[in-house]
């Protein structure tokens, strides 16, 4: 019973960052549920995890295409190249 | 030896989500942006040579990016003719004061909070920075792109328990440095 509900830090840990991404098991999210209820170290990490979430969200960043960084770097290696002759 | 000193070959691995991000917000167009950022790769390169190394790469970067940007919009301006939007630009290319001149009033307050996501944005990036890099790159592809895990196992050529202990390491040094920077 102890071994199937209960996980230690590291396992909520992983779970909580899964749950990040809304990949954690609804079974494992209880787990983390209830590790939460006694562990204030987690619950700490917990909360700052989501408030990273949040403010990732907020910033709606975006990455440029691969292609164009592509682009970039074979153009700055060329330029590069061709200031140094 | 100077502080701080060029590295072209790494401009686009280090900040070229930076730029981006700096720019789109801007400008609202990825195309443009792509071109502004090029043209500012190009410009940087041409005066490498008067860089002194008292402000960071980064820095030296945004400030010939900021030009860039405020020449778009007078090209623009210039093409709609006077009449239709007039910007005050001072020559120092005082930071914001040409941005709040082309934004009508009834905007400012959605502008405003779009500039302080923006910086957000600005500042997540930057505290990435100074995360180990192959770390920097998996948090993103995850957290930016929303790539699945098992793409982001394959091109990194490892494993889902890996993965999460590289997103934990990212997010926690993340976490404390935004703490330090921004909250
Ligand atoms: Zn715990």
């Amino acid at each position: 019973m102890r071994k199937l509900f209960f996980i230690d830090c590291s396992k909520a840990a992983e779970c909580c960052n899964k749950s990040q991404y809304k990949e954690a098991k609804p079974l494992d999210k209880m787990k983390l549920f209830l590790h939460l209820t006694f562990c204030q170290a987690c619950r700490k990490f917990s909360s700052k995890n989501s408030k990273l979430t949040e403010a990732i969200k907020k910033s709606k960043i975006q990455s440029c295409s691969e292609e164009q960084k592509q682009a970039w770097r074979e153009q700055i290696k060329k330029e590069f190249a061709e200031d140094n002759v | 030896m100077p502080a701080n000193e060029l590295d072209p070959n790494k401009w686009v691995d280090k900040y070229s989500d930076y730029l981006f991000n700096y720019t789109i917000v801007r400008v609202n167009d990825r195309e443009v942006a792509n071109d502004l950022i090029s043209e500012t790769f190009l410009a940087a390169l041409k005066s490498a040579k008067y860089f002194k190394g008292e402000a960071s790469e980064r820095t030296w970067l945004i400030s010939i990016l900021k030009r860039k940007i405020i020449d778009y919009y007078r090209k623009i301006n210039s093409r709609k003719g006077k009449a239709e939007v007039r910007v005050n630009y001072t020559d120092d290319y005082n930071e914001g004061e040409w941005l709040e001149e082309q934004v009508p009033d009834q905007f400012d307050r959605t502008a405003e909070d779009e500039m302080e996501n923006n910086e957000l944005g600005l500042a997540i990036l930057e505290c990435l920075d100074s995360i180990n890099e192959k770390h920097a790159s998996i948090f993103k592809r995850k957290t930016i792109d929303g790539a699945d895990t098992e793409t982001i196992c394959n091109e990194f050529n490892i494993t889902p328990s890996n993965l999460w202990v590289i997103i934990h390491r990212a997010r926690t040094a993340l976490a404390a440095c935004l703490e330090k920077n921004w909250f």
